[in-house]
């Protein structure tokens, strides 16, 4: 009993300690999610474009009946612009955010990480790989580069996201009754 | 604290009967004198207080409770419905709604009742004492009514007048109240007349001794309804009586010396409670003749009730009662032998009370108000024992056999055919075999396992109160009763038992009760209310138990012997007080009769139950009611002898032959009856002859009308019933429906998804034969295969199509759902503007998503108020106008096609185009120029304009202009329409058509540049197709020329900022959509077909003003995205203005729709 409980204890102190991530990459940058939050990873999925939604908002998917949000992560985080020779082979990670399920799309998904918790420093104040620190959750090195671990919520913030929609409608305007 | 379970349960099925309620009280309005109404009433109020008392919901049983009072009296037509006394009423059942949304929230119960208990209580006094003023010659209502039943009695007595009633009238009222509307309702309307100057007559005598009475006692009446026994004991310590009567125990003890009629009293005791025994022991001679006439009047009155009341019930609701009873009545005969025996009498005492309560409640249930009458008294009996007298406890038990017999004759039609059942009662397969037997309609299964759990925990019970005895701390056993109660009570509502729950109910308060005095150190605390309750319900169910034949003896010599008597009486009394003598005579000879008839079948029944039943239990009770009741009966009366049992058992076969009724009751036991029936045969013979038959012929008759009318009601209440145990309901979370329903739409797409396989393998079978010169027979496998492929595409397609009409039909209900809460909102208004509307309702059966019929219920709302407050006229005007005054508001739903067309017509002034016209001038929506030349139904779709409203003064139903919009808005976002045709002086009707389901649509498929996109079928008017040079600009909007109007045209391809791609770039295709007032053309490049789509949400972020409601996936996978048309048009129209937004014209528009509105006609110009 007292043995079981303890490698009970002891697995679970590991599991305090490590956090597996899915690693990506988007033109050279490494990135990290917690698997957590991966529903699933696809290839290629034809995506539905919608008209008049923000510029990132690539479009719909049919994911198995469901149609799920796809985001060009490049196009949300105004990383630089991908390189012709890159092709259009993506994948389009499927995470699960604040109950809705969204796909970003991202160059690459290279393997599942497992790092200790106490590597992963706060972001920096300055911008790391061109990129706001308000979406980076923090930074830890795998294999002497640097892995940006992203926070998802900031990026998916809907009240953003609805902000940038509203621009595009005309302001409503007020009845003078 | 509270059981969220069970409040989960609680709620729905609480609203449920409120609304029945509801339905019911706004009926009861219009036919104040419907009974039946009335009755629905009360079981509503009746399942909610047993229900929330049981959940323990303080203030819901609390209100329950006091409008069942107050539905009793009018029940008892002690009060009339006014007007203030239905509104009180309706008041509570929204009070009880507002708590039960408390509940909802909060889990408690926050609001205060205090208010309208006030109200019943004032209601409840003022009822009865307006009744006292249709009885000027009588200083209290009470003593009148009580007098109905002692003046039956006297009408037989010639020196009735010398009986001081003094106390009598107050306490008989309070039974009265319970046994009135069963016993009288026949009788009195014959009786009334010589009843009121019997009455008078008596007063006089007992006057000074009532002085004080008449002011306070209506009032309490009504509060301590419940309490009648407490409160006939207060009654009688004012006049003093107290020594006489306050206690059952005492009245037993002075039985042996009032000797002859002590078992007269008894019977009189129990029918009018105990405290007759005073004026009949003073007039003892008078007593002994007086007892007799009443008890048969009494037997009438059940007999009759039962008769009434039989047809009323089905007869599975009675099998099961009957059942109960029987049990209740074993234990309850049980208990009565151990109480003789046992020293410690007290929890024995409760026990029985506990079984009486039971047995009341399943009556009250069954609608018995006397037989709940009987076991109140007798739960009174007991109390009073118990607090008031424990010494004279030895004596108790004969009362308690008074009681068990006079149940028993109550149950004169039932009890015979339950015999085979009481012959096999102690194995189930006996009484699975019964059931079977006799009615197919009956869920047998159902029935048996509650039966036997019935059983089961019966019995549980009945060891728990036999061992508590002799138990010093009775807490942790009564603890241990409260499971099994609580399984029965489950039970029973689950079987929709009512009754039964409450009898549980109340044994557990009852054991809550005992509890707490044992708590209190108060008395000692027993199994005696355990006992009685199992006893009582074995009373209810005579079948169990033998005991009580005996019983039937004063009864039975009391009617065949005062019976022609009577009829003298009545026919003496009559000349001079009834205006119409001989009919008078007639009823009265009848009612007799038929009583005697009943009495006797009853006799028999019991009879056999005793033959049939003969075990230790029913022996022993036999002795006890035999030897003490019957004999002291019979030395006073009329027979004499001990002969009590077989004595009455020959009244059957007598019966038989000239009842209908009695011989389809009898006909199962006659074989079991004939040896009993032998020896005492003749001896009965010679009084039936002499009594019994003369009077038979007027008997016969009404009596078998009444049992085939009987018949025939039940069937149908079979039939109803039956419906309902198949219709049985489950409650399933929305959401998993939801689910399904998804699931159901990816079948639908996957059926369109082997459509495009099937078409493909056909374009490849074309690729092999041009590409790979294949000939037939190369090719006939594949051909082959193509030809299967489709077969099992149209296989799969009928599947889905199935499968999605059925799981489309779950979440389908009757729009009556919807209906059913407008009577209400019509009423409330009504009364508010004093005038007079009705409120027709059609098509109520048509079927809508749930969803749907929720988000329809407001706009409705809205609809009807305008209605009521624009369209219907005063009653004046409408006069004036030479309409019926009453003014007519019509809800109709229909089907058509695909949707649900909902109408909502009223008959009052309409709308004028003029006012239309005047009030969208005055509120600067429009100008003159532009609304000359709106069509008629154009001008009619201004009042769904946001702030637009016609009324002069601003009302406190409608008028602000803030709402019709909203209706639009609601209707729309269900992918409805709404249409508002009027006619001044004639009417207005609104039109709504709403699609079957939310899920899943016809819609138009379009192609601009190179996606698809859905136009929901409903918003599509028309399709075109248009040469591009036919266009004109007309600032800034492309518009082309309709049939002699104009058609703003909205290109998709730019909107949407997509490449436009047609194969003729001359020509164009235009969708026609109406997005509510004015029809739109949509220029796309393509039209695809028509196709069922379902409809799944995007995102929110997504959806939210993107002129998108969802999207749709086609049978390739692709997702093509809906269009929500009126908000697409309205964005970019909206975007079209801000381009031109410096223009002041436009600044006096709120509203886009309006814009496209002044648009059409090239000579427009617009400043």
């Amino acid at each position: 009993m007292e043995h079981a409980i303890s490698t009970e204890r002891v697995e679970s102190t590991e599991k305090e300690n490590l956090k597996q991530l899915v690693g990506f990459n988007i033109g050279k940058e490494q990135f990290g999610v917690d698997i957590l939050s991966v529903q699933e990873i696809i290839r290629y999925a034809p995506i539905t474009a919608v008209p008049d939604s923000p510029g990132f908002i690539e479009g719909v998917i049919n994911l198995r009946g469901s149609i799920i949000p796809v985001i060009d992560l490049r196009k949300r985080l105004n990383l630089y612009k991908k390189e012709l020779h890159e092709g259009a082979d993506t994948w389009i990670v499927i995470l699960q955010i604040n109950n809705r399920v969204t796909g970003f799309i991202v160059d690459k998904v290279t393997r599942v990480l497992k790092i200790e918790t106490k590597t992963i420093e706060p972001p920096p104040d300055i911008v790391v790989a061109g990129l706001k620190s308000q979406y980076i959750r923090g930074v830890c090195k795998v294999d002497q580069k640097l892995l940006i671990l992203l926070d998802f919520d900031q990026i998916l913030m809907v009240d953003e996201v609805l902000e940038l929609n509203t621009l595009h409608e005309p302001r409503q305007i007020a009845n003078p009754l | 604290m509270i059981d969220l379970s069970m409040l989960q349960d609680f709620i729905p099925e609480t609203v449920e009967h409120l609304e029945e309620m509801e339905n019911n009280l706004l009926k009861l309005e219009e036919d104040a004198t419907n009974i039946e109404l009335l009755n629905e009433i009360f079981r509503s109020v009746h399942t909610i207080k047993g229900a929330s008392e049981y959940i323990g919901l303080a203030r819901i049983a609390e209100l329950s409770h006091k409008l069942e009072n107050l539905l009793e009296l009018l029940r008892q037509q002690k009060t009339t419905p006014t007007r203030q006394l239905l509104d009180t009423l309706i008041a509570s059942r929204d009070r009880i709604a507002v708590l039960v949304e408390d509940l909802d929230r909060t889990q408690t119960e926050d609001t205060e009742i205090g208010d309208l208990l006030k109200k019943i209580a004032v209601l409840a006094a003022t009822g009865t004492e307006t009744d006292e003023d249709t009885a000027p010659a009588l200083p209290d209502e009470e003593p009148l009514q009580a007098d109905l039943l002692l003046s039956e009695e006297d009408l037989d007595l010639t020196d009735s007048t010398t009986i001081d009633t003094g106390p009598d009238p107050l306490d008989m009222a309070d039974h009265e109240g319970e046994l009135e509307s069963l016993e009288l309702d026949e009788i009195d309307d014959e009786l009334e007349l010589p009843d009121l100057n019997e009455d008078a007559r008596e007063l006089e005598l007992t006057g000074p001794a009532d002085g004080d009475q008449p002011l306070d006692h209506p009032i309490e009446l009504t509060d301590v309804d419940d309490d009648d026994q407490e409160l006939s004991l207060a009654d009688l310590d004012d006049d003093g009586e107290l020594g006489l009567a306050d206690s059952p125990a005492k009245e037993q003890t002075a039985e042996p010396q009032a000797q002859d009629e002590g078992g007269h009293e008894l019977e009189l005791g129990d029918l009018l409670d105990e405290d007759d025994t005073g004026p009949n022991e003073v007039h003892a001679d008078d007593a002994t003749n007086e007892d007799a006439p009443l008890v048969a009047e009494e037997n009438a009155g059940d007999s009759q009730g039962l008769v009434i009341l039989a047809e009323d019930y089905d007869r599975e609701l009675f099998e099961i009662y009957i059942d109960q009873l029987k049990e209740n009545h074993q234990e309850l005969a049980r208990l009565n032998e151990e109480l003789k025996a046992s020293e410690d009498k007290t929890a024995l005492w409760d026990r029985c009370l506990e079984l009486l309560q039971q047995l009341k409640s399943a009556s009250n249930y069954m609608g018995y108000e006397k037989v709940v009458a009987v076991y109140e008294d007798w739960c009174a009996d007991i109390f009073r024992v118990q607090k008031g007298d424990l010494e004279t406890q030895a004596a108790a038990p004969e009362f308690m056999n008074d009681y068990m017999h006079r149940i028993q004759k109550t149950f004169p039609q039932i009890q015979p055919e339950d015999e085979p059942r009481q012959t096999t009662e102690a194995d189930e397969t006996g009484d699975a075999a019964e059931i079977e037997a006799y009615d197919e309609e009956h869920d047998e299964e159902l029935f048996e396992i509650f039966l036997d759990q019935l059983r089961e925990n019966f019995n549980l019970l009945k060891k728990i109160s036999e061992d508590l005895v002799d138990e010093n701390n009775k807490t942790p056993i009564l603890d241990s009763c409260l499971g099994p109660l609580q399984k029965l009570k489950k039970s029973a509502n689950y079987m929709g038992y009512e009754a039964l729950a409450d009898i549980y109910d109340r044994w557990e308060e009852d054991i809550e009760q005992a509890k707490t005095d044992e708590a209190g150190g108060g008395a000692d605390i027993g199994t005696d209310f355990m006992l009685a309750y199992l006893r009582e319900i074995l009373q209810h169910f005579p079948q169990i138990v033998s005991a009580a034949d005996s019983a039937f003896g004063p009864a039975d010599t009391a009617v065949q012997t005062t019976a022609p008597a009577r009829d003298d009486t009545v026919q003496d009394d009559a000349p001079a007080k009834e205006p119409e003598p001989p009919e008078t005579a007639a009823t009265a000879k009848q009612i007799p009769v038929e009583t005697t008839a009943d009495e006797a079948e009853l006799f028999g029944e019991l009879g056999q139950a005793f033959d049939a039943y003969h075990n230790g239990i029913s022996v022993t009770a036999q002795d006890e009611n035999g030897t003490k009741v019957d004999a002291q009966l019979f030395s006073a009366g009329q027979d004499g002898a001990d002969t009590d049992i077989e004595d009455k058992e020959p009244d059957l076969p007598d019966i038989q032959s000239s009842d209908e009724l009695g011989d389809m009751l009898f006909s199962s036991e006659s074989d079991e009856l004939a040896p009993a029936l032998s020896a005492p045969a003749p001896e009965f013979q010679q009084t039936a002859g002499n009594q019994v038959a003369p009077v038979e012929p007027v008997e016969a008759e009404p009596e078998q009308e009444d049992a085939a009318d009987g018949n025939g009601k039940k069937t149908a209440k079979f039939e109803a019933l039956r419906e309902k145990l198949a219709k049985q309901n489950i409650r399933v979370d929305a959401s998993k429906i939801d689910a399904l329903m998804n699931q159901v739409g990816e079948l639908v797409v996957s059926r369109a998804w082997f459509s495009q396989l099937f078409n493909e393998m056909r374009d490849f079978q074309l690729h092999l034969k041009q590409y790979y010169n294949m000939d037939k027979k190369e090719l006939k496998r594949a051909r082959n295969l193509t030809f299967r492929l489709s077969e099992a595409t149209v296989a799969l397609g009928r599947v889905a199509n199935d499968l999605q009409e059925g799981v489309m039909k779950i979440r389908m209900l009757p729009i009556a759902q919807l209906f059913s809460r407008y009577p209400r909102l019509v009423r409330d208004l009504v009364r508010d503007s004093g005038k007079k509307v009705r409120l027709d309702i059609k098509g109520e059966e048509t079927e809508l998503d749930k969803m749907i019929i929720e988000e329809l219920s407001d706009p409705f709302i809205h609809i009807i108020r305008n209605a009521m407050d624009h369209g219907i006229e005063t009653v004046g005007e409408r006069e004036r106008k030479g309409k019926p005054a009453t003014g007519k508001i019509t809800l109709e739903a229909y089907h058509e096609s695909n949707h649900v067309v909902i109408e909502i017509a009223d008959d009052g002034r309409g709308i004028d185009a003029e006012r239309i016209k005047l009030a969208a001038i005055r509120k600067g929506f429009l100008n003159t120029e532009s609304l000359d030349r709106m069509t008629p139904k154009e001008l009619m779709g201004l009042i769904m304009q946001p702030g637009f409203s016609t009324a002069h003064e601003v009302t406190h139903t409608s008028g602000r202009g803030v709402g019709m919009d909203v209706v639009k808005k609601n209707i729309e976002k269900l992918n409805g329409t709404i249409e508002v045709d009027s006619k001044v002086n004639v009417g207005t009707r609104f039109r709504i058509k709403i699609p079957l389901t939310l899920a899943i649509i016809p819609a138009l498929l379009v192609r601009v540049g190179t996606d698809l996109y859905t136009v929901p079928l409903s918003a599509v008017e028309e399709t075109l197709r248009i040469n591009n040079n036919a266009t004109n600009i007309i600032e800034g909007f492309e518009v082309i020329h309709l049939r002699e109007n104009t058609l703003p045209l909205v290109r998709l391809a730019d909107i949407f900022k997509k490449q436009s791609s047609t194969k003729d770039p001359d020509r164009a295709f235009v969708v026609v959509v109406n997005t509510g007032l004015q029809a739109v053309g949509l220029v796309v490049d393509e039209l695809i077909g028509q196709e069922e789509v379902v409809i799944k949400p995007l995102v929110d972020y997504l959806q939210e003003k993107s002129g998108f409601s969802g999207a749709t996936i086609l049978g390739d996978g692709r997702i093509s995205l809906i269009l929500d048309v009126y908000k697409l048009v309205n964005m970019s129209i909206n975007r079209r203005v801000k381009q031109q937004a410096q223009s002041p014209f436009w600044t006096n528009m709120d509203n886009s729709m309006d814009m496209l509105r002044v648009l059409p006609g090239p000579q427009d110009t617009f400043h």
